[in-house]
């Protein structure tokens, strides 16, 4: 059969064999986020002949992610085009065989279903961890097995989530880190051997649940690359899990990620969370003075960062200049206050 | 002491965090129950979101 010549140097692995590579072929996969962990796999699924692979990302390749999301370079920079189409157009020069379906949009709880019907697995190459918990809601709610994976400076982490058989995300953490209380890749930088490796053990455990094969590596996988240190602990299922246990869906259901959009005055968006919080802006502002001007009056925070300015209230409210594109100013906003 | 006082203790949020111990994470509904017993090893662990 022509259709697997290419994939012979890895049908010869006995555990995956030419029936293995058939359930590849035949696999939907969706991949959430395409800067480095969504790169790295993206190429390495494509590569490997994933048969169909949906990706979604809202971003524009930027000089600074030209370090670690190797899928864009200088010229896609300067063209401003979505990463998603990018990455499209350049993993369809890989692989013809395989269907490369992007998707330029945020993944939020209004279009998930539609965009992730039918799909055998989800791969996670998002920059937060608000996503997470709403790709976790789906996962359990509708049996699909999804890989978490994430990363910061030389760190990363790795999970499958196998839904009623494993721990889920929400067993392990059942709430979201409160906004501005986690460091993110913005404020603590990122070194690329991070997430290409654990996009590379998210890609493998991948394969594994598409073929069907009894390996898949259950477990909360941590690595620190700078001090080499690897370990995979045990996770078990919480029964009163608000997600696997409970099927309380919050973030599915918008009760949790449901954000109040609005433009106010020129160039400027406002974002507020649908729930109060209480944010330490004296801490936030420790940490964004790494990489900006930053300056706190006691009542709220001014931070330049990127050409954009952002007010942010201690209630979580913010204003973010400079910019009328909601998507734009909700992801920076994500970014900056570790959503 | 339990798992779920020396999270307190600590003063981290505990539905944000998750604790291995003994290279095996104690699931959260049973923090108050499992003690940390003298020279146990424990690792206090927060999702990372970068990516």
């Amino acid at each position: 059969m022509t259709d697997l010549d290419r994939y012979i140097r890895q049908t010869t692995f006995p555990a995956l064999g030419k029936e293995g590579q058939k359930k590849l072929l035949a696999s939907k996969v969706l991949l959430v986020g395409c800067g480095a962990l969504g790169s790295a796999s993206a190429v390495s699924m494509v590569r490997s002949g994933i048969g169909h692979l949906i990706i979604v990302d809202q971003d524009i390749p930027e000089l600074v992610n030209l370090h670690r999301q190797f899928l864009y370079d200088e010229e896609n920079m300067k063209e401003r085009i979505p990463k998603a189409i990018v990455a499209a157009d350049k993993l369809a020069k890989m692989n013809s065989q395989v269907k490369i379906e992007p998707v330029v949009a945020e993944l939020r709880s209004e279009n998930i279903e539609k965009i992730a019907q039918g799909v055998n697995l989800v791969i996670d190459g998002t920059d937060n961890l608000q996503t997470r918990y709403l790709i976790n809601d789906f996962c359990v709610k509708n049996n699909v097995p999804w890989i978490y994976g994430g990363v910061i400076g030389a760190f990363g982490m790795m999970m499958v989530i196998i839904p009623g058989k494993t721990a889920c995300l929400r067993c392990l953490f059942p709430e979201p880190p409160a906004p501005g209380s986690l460091p993110s890749c913005e404020t603590e930088g990122v070194l690329n051997p991070a997430p290409l490796l654990i996009a590379a053990l998210e890609v493998m455990e991948a394969i594994k649940i598409l073929i069907g094969s009894d390996k898949v590596k259950t477990g909360l996988t941590n690595i620190d690359l700078w001090e080499h240190t690897f370990s995979t602990v045990e996770t078990k299922r919480n029964p009163h899990c608000p997600a696997c246990g409970q099927n309380k869906y919050e973030f599915l259901d918008r009760k949790k990620t449901d954000w109040s959009t609005s433009l106010c005055g020129r160039n400027a968006v406002q974002l507020s969370p649908a729930e109060p919080v209480q944010l330490d802006l004296q801490s936030l502002k420790q940490r964004l003075e790494k990489i900006g001007k930053v300056s706190f009056n006691g009542y709220l925070l001014e931070a330049d960062l990127e050409g954009l300015k952002i007010i942010i209230f201690p209630d979580g409210r913010a204003i973010i200049s400079g910019t009328t594109d909601e998507t734009k100013a909700r992801s920076f906003y994500n970014r900056y206050l570790g959503r | 002491m339990s798992v779920a006082e020396l999270v307190a203790h600590l003063g981290l949020k505990p539905g944000r965090v998750a604790v291995e111990l003994n290279r095996e994470v104690v699931p959260r509904d049973r923090h108050a129950e499992v003690r940390v017993e003298e020279g146990a090893v424990l690792e206090i662990v927060q999702a990372v979101g970068g990516g």
